[in-house]
């Protein structure tokens, strides 16, 4: 069945430096307890590399370069 | 210089997580992804978490919609995105609930015969799982909400857009997707807003409401019809269903009903029923139409 649109927030200029994990998860609404079972496809990450050094942020070839910050 | 880029991570079963490499510093400005939770274990909630070197989550960011276990949800995560929310008078924005049937072994079969009638398996054959955001606003037709739940009670207390899909999944006897399977015949009783449940129209106690006149009922202002017909139709997957949206919306007061219930007809080969899923979602009107992006 289609997989139903959500949005949910985000911290605004948050800086993630080095070794700083962000991780995608599927939580039990009661005891926020990890879910099993659930399988994620599509994983975009869009951000802004305050180094300006792309490259090193891929974490496979799919690495796709934008706009560039002044 | 700040620059922006977009991170494709592979597929993979959740948790999934993204480690900010050596002379790096990012600013996260948007994160989609799709789950998919038809194995999973029970319900659950999207989320999204930042977790330090150290290892101390220092966010946590729950997307706001519960997922029902079985379902699935595109989520995108974006600074100043609000999911639902509760609005004045008791309404509600993004809401839903489900009533979702599993069948056991020996799974309900559909013989080959072109007329086969209602197949064995209806929700009184199967275990009835009932899950909801909101049990002010949804209510199973049923207090027991078990055999003989084919409905979902909707108490709407301000303009609603309310969106139903049903689905039924099978599989061919024995076990294995067909490549294709005649599903001609393939007959639901399509989701139909009543004025009162006391109707005398009620789909709980009425043969099946063919689309043409589910079409013409009140409130009912769009519907799919994909399996019906004297042509044979193929289908190459294992989901069959249908989806319904209702623009027009009682107001407050009025009940909604929608029910479900299904006939498969088979002309070759047998096919077994594995599960039953509706599913009502509803949206305030307005914000339905100004859902917007704060930025």
């Amino acid at each position: 069945m289609p997989a139903e649109p959500l949005i949910a927030g985000l911290p605004p200029d948050c800086e993630l430096s080095a070794g700083y994990v962000i991780r995608i998860v599927a939580l039990d609404p009661t005891t926020g307890a990890t879910v099993s079972g659930v399988s994620l496809s599509d994983i975009s990450l869009f951000v802004t590399d305050m180094h300006g050094n792309l490259d090193n942020l891929a974490p496979d070839p799919l690495l796709v370069p934008s706009s560039e910050l002044v | 210089m700040a620059r922006d880029g977009q991170i494709r991570l592979p597929d993979g079963s959740a948790p999934t997580t993204y480690t900010v490499p050596n002379a790096a510093e990012i600013v996260p400005k948007a994160i989609n992804a799709t789950f998919d939770g038809s194995g999973a274990s029970g319900s659950f909630v999207p989320t999204v978490e930042y977790v330090s070197d150290g290892g101390v989550v220092v966010a946590r960011v729950p997307c706001q919609t519960t997922v029902a276990a079985g379902g699935s949800a595109e989520v995108t995560f974006a600074p100043f995105l609000r999911g639902a929310q509760t609005a004045g008078g008791g309404g509600v924005v993004g809401d839903w609930a489900s009533l979702r049937v599993v069948y056991s072994a020996p799974l309900p079969q559909v013989p080959p015969f072109p007329n086969a009638g209602y197949a064995p398996g209806s929700f009184e054959d199967g275990t009835v799982y009932w899950e909801t955001s909101n049990s002010t606003l949804y209510t199973p037709p049923n207090s027991s909400h078990s055999a003989g739940s084919t409905g979902i009670e909707i108490v709407p207390t301000v303009p609603m857009v309310t969106i139903v899909d049903a689905v039924i999944g099978v599989q061919l006897a024995g076990g294995g997707d067909f490549s294709t399977v005649d599903t001609d015949g393939l007959e639901m009783t399509c989701p139909v807003i009543y004025d009162a449940l006391t109707s005398s129209a009620d789909p709980l106690n009425s043969p099946p409401v063919v689309p043409a006149a589910i079409a013409a009922q009140t409130h009912a202002t769009h519907i799919s019809w994909d399996e019906s017909g004297t042509t044979p139709n193929t289908q190459t997957s294992g989901d069959l269903g249908l989806r319904a949206i209702f623009g027009s919306t009682p107001s407050a007061g009025l009940n909604a009903f929608s029910a479900v219930v299904w006939n498969v007809k088979s002309t070759n080969p047998t096919i077994e029923l594995l599960y039953a899923y509706l599913r009502v979602a509803s949206y305030e009107m307005n914000l339905w139409t100004t859902e917007v992006i704060v930025t």
